[in-house]
């Protein structure tokens, strides 16, 4: 049994060289390796292709999440500190903050920025400080609590403002004093809401409740609108066209316009569009430098930056020298 | 272009050299994409080669019309390869007239009714920007805020904003909503050494009317430690503002 196999990629080559090396008939039957790693790049093909493959990922969505979270409590580990029924109900909104970071990934850009690697220790690490404040203090700390969750802990992943921003707000729905009501909604559906566990037997409570949850989460339980589903999808079908695309065969199946000729006909519609160069000396005497009006300066550059970009180097150039190679390759092919 | 055999002949040599580039070329003139040593040269975009080339060519259209007319009443913000800059420019421009310091000016958001082809004169002070798309959101006119999209419509045009320079601003304590602004969908961006960002542009106030929430002020807002109003409402939506999308 090897763990990691991508921790290890420089002996991955030896691993690989180790199992081509073994002879089916003279190790001992039982005989069984197992790997386990994240997807890489460096593992080794030939491997993989000669295994028997099991994949596993986390379950996806909100309820998945937090049911992952609650099954590995216990009816001790929710009811601990002095306060306990205020921690029952912080806990169960740090879990459901938690869920939230890791599920707005799947919006793509309009989730996050960055999509970052939330994971379970960040989850683990708030919940032992949670345990802690809740504990040492009369009143329970909530801007601490906040600070501590949105910016040290998960916020030390965060590397984009902009999404520290959409973290503190996150947070500022669960460590609040209003969490302490039962009729303290998450969102704005009701359906989500800091739910009051049973005295004797929370952590089952818990669990009925995440069960009685909706399998598929609405965007609205991230705040945002139904059209979010809609670029999640486009993502998702982006990315499959994109991988279906790269497959395509790149010689066209008899017929019609040839590949060459197709790209030959754009290369020319393009070089015949295309302006020329700016006259950049030209422009400067139009609009002088001038201490009144910096708008000339902007000018200036941005006609600079064009023709850096239209230029012979750049794309003019390289139209006109792509339609003679493809004027050539058919010359040479007819 | 007319090309003869013998300019093709006379090509021969440099080509063979540069096949393997061409090639890669061809086929991202084939697949719809745009070409690898096109894009180093160029603004971010996530158009496909089609639509991108269309809105070169509109880009460079809206720079030769400003060399042949002069000043444009309103700018096209997305036609800018560096729209940061140009938002300096506005605010040198506004402390060399009056005289003040630079570093006390900074930028008010008036939301105009008109569409960018009906404004004809220049704004005295700041100017009028337009080109602008929402996701997440859509601006009402009548009501004068940010409201919910509607459905199915992912990005909607955000209206021609005035950019006002305006000296000590004191920052609004409410009806406002701090939208990011970018030049492309996805977001994130590098830092270049100027402290600008390949994809962040800048910050505007959009007036809505939802609660009204206060935080602290980030990075790329302020050096300053101050509190900022802001609605959470549209926080949490991923709320933004786009130079340019994705067709």
């Amino acid at each position: 049994m090897l763990q990691n196999c991508h921790l290890s990629i420089s002996w991955m080559p030896t691993l690989e060289q180790i199992c081509e090396s073994m002879e089916p008939d003279k190790i001992h039957p039982d005989f069984r390796l197992w790997l386990t790693s994240m997807p890489s790049e460096s593992f080794p093909t030939s491997v993989l292709q000669n295994g028997v493959k099991i994949t596993k990922e986390p379950p996806k969505g909100l309820r998945a999440n937090l049911k992952s979270t609650y099954i590995k409590l216990d009816n001790e580990k929710v009811k601990r500190t002095n306060k306990p029924a205020e921690f029952q109900k912080l806990l169960f909104g740090l879990s459901f903050y938690h869920a939230l970071v890791i599920e707005r990934k799947k919006f793509g850009p309009l989730g996050w920025n960055i999509p970052y690697e939330f994971n379970d220790t960040d989850m683990d690490i708030t919940a032992a400080q949670l345990e802690l404040y809740v504990s040492a203090y009369a009143e329970i700390p909530y801007k601490v609590l906040q600070q501590l969750t949105s910016v040290v802990n998960y916020g030390g992943r965060i590397t984009d403002d902009k999404d520290m921003r959409t973290s503190d707000t996150l947070i500022a729905d669960f460590f609040n004093p209003q969490i302490l009501k039962d009729d303290y909604t998450f969102s704005e559906s009701g359906i989500y809401y800091s739910f009051r566990a049973d005295k004797d037997a929370p952590h089952s409570s818990y669990l009925s409740y995440i069960e009685s949850l909706p399998l598929n989460a609405m965007p609205e339980v991230f705040g945002m609108h139904d059209n979010a589903n809609i670029t999640c999808a486009i993502t998702e079908v982006d990315n499959t066209f994109g991988i279906i695309q790269t497959l395509q065969p790149r010689v066209a199946a008899g017929g019609g316009i040839s590949r060459e000729d197709q790209i030959i006909d754009m290369a020319k519609a393009m070089a015949v569009q295309l302006p020329q160069k700016y006259d950049i000396e030209a422009i400067s005497m139009l609009y002088p430098t001038d201490y009144h009006e910096s708008l000339n300066t902007v000018l200036v550059q941005e006609a600079q930056r064009y023709n850096r970009l239209v230029g012979v180097s750049a794309l003019y150039s390289f139209l006109k020298r792509l339609f003679l190679y493809y004027c050539l390759y058919l010359l040479l092919c007819r | 272009m007319h090309i003869s055999l013998n300019e093709l002949q006379k090509a021969l040599k440099g080509l063979v050299v540069l096949s393997a580039e061409l090639e890669k070329m061809g086929n991202a003139c084939f697949n719809q994409v745009v070409p690898a040593a096109w894009t180093n040269a160029a603004y971010p975009s996530l158009k496909p080669l089609g639509p991108w080339f269309k809105d070169l060519l509109q880009r460079l259209n809206s720079v030769s019309a400003w060399i042949e007319l002069g000043i444009p009443s309103s700018f096209w913000i997305s036609g800018f390869f560096f729209p940061q800059g140009f938002l300096t420019a506005i605010l040198q421009n506004y402390a060399r007239k009056y005289q003040f310091p630079i570093d006390t000016v900074s930028f008010s958001f008036v939301m105009k009714d008109e569409l960018p082809e009906e404004i004809k004169t220049k704004a005295d002070d700041g100017c009028y920007i337009w080109g602008l798309f929402l996701e997440g959101a859509r601006w009402n006119k009548k009501m004068k805020s940010l409201i919910d999209p509607k459905p199915k419509e992912l990005f909607s045009p955000m209206s021609t904003i005035h950019m006002l320079p305006e000296k000590d601003r004191a920052t609004p304590q409410g009806g406002i909503y701090r939208c990011p602004v970018y030049k492309i969908l996805t977001r994130t961006g590098t830092l270049s050494t100027t402290g600008h960002s390949t994809n962040f542009v800048t910050w505007i106030e959009i007036p809505s009317n939802k609660p009204t929430i206060f935080r602290s002020s980030l990075v790329s807002e302020t050096n300053a430690q101050v509190k900022f109003c802001d609605q959470d409402y549209w926080i949490k939506a991923g709320t933004a503002c786009f130079c340019a999308l994705r067709y």
